[in-house]
């Protein structure tokens, strides 16, 4: 090693120097004494605006940079009725009372950053401007949601929207990918449930009623950020919404999907070089008691690090794949879904769904150890919290979601502290009450019959494939 | 003003004017002249320390540059720097074993194992040359005493696999609060980075004085396949044939130009002893950036950083890249039939890497270029969309040049004409005739990106450490100032000496189907 040779070198130089300097520093990371860490999320209430009709903003001054974001989290979603995919195709067009093509060449002016993002039950909006455009950004942004959307979006473009991962030559998904796979997945675990909603017949009047059932202050929040004066901006909001009203909208609630009684195995023809895999199940509502342990059973399972048990098993030691990770993404209003998601060359892909299996079940069969505890309490509640705070605009969207989803912020005060106190029993029952291997779904997507032709690698797989379908 | 023409059709009366709106001491008027307030202090043995303070932030970027990359790799070896970088999270040797003192001999083991298997290799390719077949120089073919040496290393490797704390290097990191932990590895540096809670930024001065002295190479073989599994994946995304075919005929001397997932042959090459080879000579600490950004002062750094990297000796000067493009002598064109593809005509010409006085203006000109060119495609009726980008951005130090890229894709089935439209959109260009609102916009969309930038400051460490690999950090300031000033003057000037037909590369791509020549 050349440290060995620098020792040497600096063993010569010894005299010169102070025999402090002269010595690398190597104690291990727990012996370093290292402080705690004493982040400290911003107080929501100072930040919460009320606006005219019941709406709620989060204001966020930041000022590192002149640009101003607003964001509104709208409650509801694709999930939630016709029009739904329509409605935010038509978001992205821009409101009807500015011209087709106006829309994007005002925000081309501004050097806007606009998003519109759809998911089961809830619509996110997002603009963001230079500080110098905040006024009209405010203005444009009032609009969209103050106005039911333009009419002009076809269902073919409803259909579209979605962002997903397309291929070169068109808007065809992308046959052989990991956003595909998990679409596949999704379609078939929630087929004839509302999360599967085909956009298919959704109607101009559809996104148009859509809008005015669920667009009303009382199903928005706000999360506003950036280079402004605060009280300028409060009252400017104030000013942009005032007048507007709407009644509160009877949220539906979403059914569990029908369960498999065991595990099915959905294979699909990809003509590529590798096969992507996503395996898992339904993920139902997480109680607050059992979030903590829940995601810190995840970390140390396969929480999307380079550390995890999945990643070792399939990665560190094998060299069988780029990633091996879990998702538990809970629902709202509805279920959620937690899933594992990898991929590999064909000749790995059934080694990779039995050693993916084979972690599920050790996690549910036998505690976590000390140090996996440490390394997941203190990510998540010394890293990944403080993400959550970054900036202004991660602080006002943080408040804004909670504040929408559960009126009150209970849950972010609480986080770290019930982070903090998750035990290896906690782990071991949030693995058995939220993981169930023998009734999973697998979707293979990619070259089939050569991920079925593969040698068996480390003795028989677990699972023999089936081509039950065909793309 | 755009924003007159959108309030003619307002729904609601504006009620907040941007003066309101705008913060006295507002974020624009500081950003004016681009000064970050950066402060550096460079160490005797060389290492370089950049400090951007933001007091009261609780947390803190930090990267670690090493003035190293593709560059650095000899030919038959692609790839190898990005595959050092891998090695460089297996660990060291305390952090990624149980037990050093038991591993390591088996380390030396494999070591010599390894020297073997090359020797082994060498001789039958050596035989193969001396029978004058040529194009199996890799020679693919086993013999007896290759076949013994890779059992030795795979039985070495099982015998040291039990030592081995896999993830070590990231644990700590992630245990300790830390965020974002990646690394990159690019043609001209390498980087790993991490954001740490403010409390403990001196854990990465630990894991990173560590990883740039005593990495071991573990898992050597299992890494190698990771790569594969990187390049699969980039090789199922249809356009990687084009892009990379483009990119080597874009270039001629230089593996800057090399494509970026590398050759897949080449994986079979890689040695620890060539690894070693390229550790050694680039990861010293005159060869090294550290970069800052958050709750930290310069003062408070500079001593936590002497402790930790200061008993290193300056070692000698690595060497750099001796390849130098040739000046260009001739239009190069790739025609690319595929279905899988949309149809698209693109125009790649050479432009200077960062340092070069001419660079920054190209970031505008790239912007104005696109609604030029859909301008004139409109008004020939030709259907298509335009993207600019500049797919190799270098610098200009070691005489790499990187190139401005206009694509359109097209429905159009006369793909000369689109080509011979793009061509007569800049020599519009050439002749000065550049819209004013375009350039203007230009330029609002360029300080907008970069406001973006700012505000991330993990970006933010990211551009300051990549300028000062390209060229210098203090380059970045001048860089973002040039952009600002650049006008239709200059860019008229830069399109009449880089648009020159021998310094253009086109790429045509068309369905197989369609007639060659249209």
């Amino acid at each position: 090693m050349r440290g060995h040779v620098a020792s040497a070198v600096l063993f010569v130089l010894a005299t010169s120097i102070t025999p402090a300097a002269a010595q690398q520093e190597l104690s291990h990371p727990r012996a370093m004494g290292l402080a705690s860490a004493n982040f400290a999320a911003p107080d929501a209430a100072s930040l919460r605006h009320e606006l005219p009709g019941g709406g709620i903003a989060y204001v966020v001054r930041d000022d590192l940079v002149p640009l101003v974001r607003f964001t509104a989290l709208i409650g509801a979603g694709r999930a939630d009725g016709a029009g739904a995919g329509n409605h935010a195709a038509a978001l992205r067009a821009g409101p009807a009372a500015i011209a087709a093509g106006e829309f994007s060449r005002t925000l081309e002016r501004m050097t806007a950053f606009y998003e519109v993002g759809q998911e089961e039950t809830e619509t996110r909006v997002t603009l963001e401007v230079p500080s110098e455009d905040a006024a009209a950004g405010l203005e444009l942004f009032a609009t969209l949601l103050r106005n039911a959307p333009a009419g002009r979006v076809s269902s073919a473009a409803a259909a579209n929207a979605f962002e997903r991962t397309t291929g070169e030559s068109g808007p065809v998904p992308y046959e052989g990918s990991l956003d595909a796979t998990l679409e596949l997945f999704k379609a078939n675990l929630f087929a004839n449930h509302p999360y599967s909603r085909s956009y298919a017949g959704d109607s101009s009047a559809g996104a148009v009623a859509f809008h005015e059932r669920f667009v009303v202050p009382t199903n928005v929040v706000l999360a506003v950020s950036g280079d402004f004066e605060d009280g300028a901006m409060r009252e400017a909001l104030t000013s942009a919404f005032v007048g507007w009203s709407g009644p509160a909208p009877l949220l539906p609630l979403h059914p569990l999907p029908v369960r498999s009684a065991e595990r099915r195995l959905l294979a699909y023809r990809a003509d590529k070089l590798q096969g992507w895999v996503a395996i898992g199940h339904e993920l139902p509502e997480v109680p607050v008691e059992d979030e903590a342990a829940l995601m810190v059973m995840n970390y140390v399972l396969g929480g999307g690090h380079f550390d995890t048990r999945l990643f070792r098993a399939t990665r560190d030691r094998r060299g069988l794949t780029n990633d091996d990770s879990g998702f538990p993404e809970q629902g709202f209003r509805g279920p959620g879904v937690y899933t594992f998601r990898t991929y590999g060359r064909p000749e790995v892909v059934r080694l990779l769904i039995q050693l993916t299996f084979q972690e599920i079940e050790r996690i549910r069969a036998e505690p976590v150890s000390e140090e996996e505890l440490f390394v997941a309490r203190g990510a998540l509640a010394d890293g990944d919290f403080s993400l959550w705070f970054r900036n202004g605009a991660a602080t006002a969207t943080t408040y804004a979601r909670e504040w929408l989803r559960y009126r009150n912020h209970a849950r972010t005060a609480s986080w770290q502290e019930r982070v903090r106190v998750v035990t290896a029993d906690d782990v071991l029952d949030a693995a058995r009450r939220y993981l169930h291997p023998q009734r999973m779904q697998v979707v293979v997507v990619g070259p089939i019959d050569a991920i079925q032709d593969a040698p068996a690698l480390e003795g028989e797989p677990i699972l023999d494939l089936v081509d039950s379908e065909h793309r | 003003m755009h924003t007159q023409r959108f309030r003619k059709r307002a729904l609601i009366p504006l009620l907040a004017t941007a003066t309101l709106l705008m913060a006295s001491d507002s974020a624009a008027a500081r950003e004016d002249d681009h000064d970050l307030g950066i402060r550096e202090h460079v160490f005797d043995n060389g290492l370089r320390l950049l400090v951007l303070e933001r007091p009261g932030d609780p947390r803190v970027a930090c990267k670690i540059f090493t003035d190293m990359g593709g560059l650095n790799e000899t030919p038959g070896q692609a790839g190898a720097a990005h595959y050092l970088e891998h090695l460089m999270f297996k660990g060291t040797e305390t952090l990624g074993t149980t037990d050093w003192a038991a591993e390591a001999p088996i380390m030396e083991q494999i070591d010599e194992a390894e020297e073997e298997l090359i020797a082994a290799l060498n001789a039958a390719r050596n035989e193969i040359a001396e029978r004058g077949v040529f194009h199996d120089y890799r020679h693919a073919e086993t013999t007896p005493r290759i076949e013994a040496a890779r059992s030795r290393i795979a039985e070495l490797e099982s015998m040291a696999a039990p030592h081995r704390d896999n993830g070590s290097m990231m644990r700590w990191y992630q245990a300790f609060g830390g965020t974002g932990l990646t690394a990159t590895t690019e043609q001209e540096y390498m980087k790993f980075d991490i954001n740490l809670p403010v409390e403990r930024v001196e854990l990465f001065l630990r894991v990173e004085a560590d990883r740039m002295n005593n990495t071991v190479f573990r898992e050597f073989d299992q890494e190698r396949m990771i790569l594969v599994e990187q390049r699969l994946g980039d090789l199922n995304r249809a356009n990687t044939p084009y892009t990379e075919r483009m990119a080597a005929i874009s270039g001629e001397s230089s593996p800057v130009f090399w494509p970026e997932g590398h050759y897949p042959d080449d994986f079979t090459q890689y040695s620890r002893a060539y690894q070693r080879q390229l550790y050694e000579r680039y990861f010293v600490v005159n060869n090294t950036t550290l970069v800052f950004i958050g709750g930290v002062t310069l003062e408070e750094m500079v001593p936590r950083v002497e402790a930790y990297f200061g008993w290193m000796p300056r070692a000698p000067e690595p060497p750099r890249s001796e390849a130098v493009e040739p000046v260009p002598m001739a239009e190069r064109r790739l025609i690319y039939r595929n279905d899988d593809l949309a149809p698209r005509v693109e125009l790649r010409h050479g432009i200077p890497g960062i340092g070069h006085p001419d660079r920054a203006a190209f970031d505008v000109v790239a912007i104005v270029a696109v609604p030029a060119i859909e301008r004139a495609l409109a008004a020939a009726g030709l259907p298509g969309s335009v993207n600019a980008n500049m797919r190799v951005i270098h610098t200009s130090r070691f005489g790499v040049p990187a190139t401005l890229n206009l694509e359109v894709l097209t429905a159009a089935e006369n793909l000369a004409a689109v080509e011979a439209t793009v061509l007569a959109a800049l020599e519009q260009l050439a002749a000065g005739e550049v819209d004013g609102d375009d350039l203007n916009l230009a330029k609002k969309t360029l300080r907008t990106q970069w406001y973006r930038t700012v505000a991330d400051a993990d970006a933010l460490a990211f551009e300051i450490g990549h300028f000062q690999t390209m060229d210098r950090w203090q380059t970045l300031q001048t860089h973002l100032q040039q952009r600002d000033a650049t006008d239709a003057a200059q860019i008229a000037r830069l399109a009449r000496r880089y648009f020159d037909p021998d310094n253009r590369v086109v790429g045509i791509v068309r369905p197989r189907t369609q007639e060659q020549g249209q």
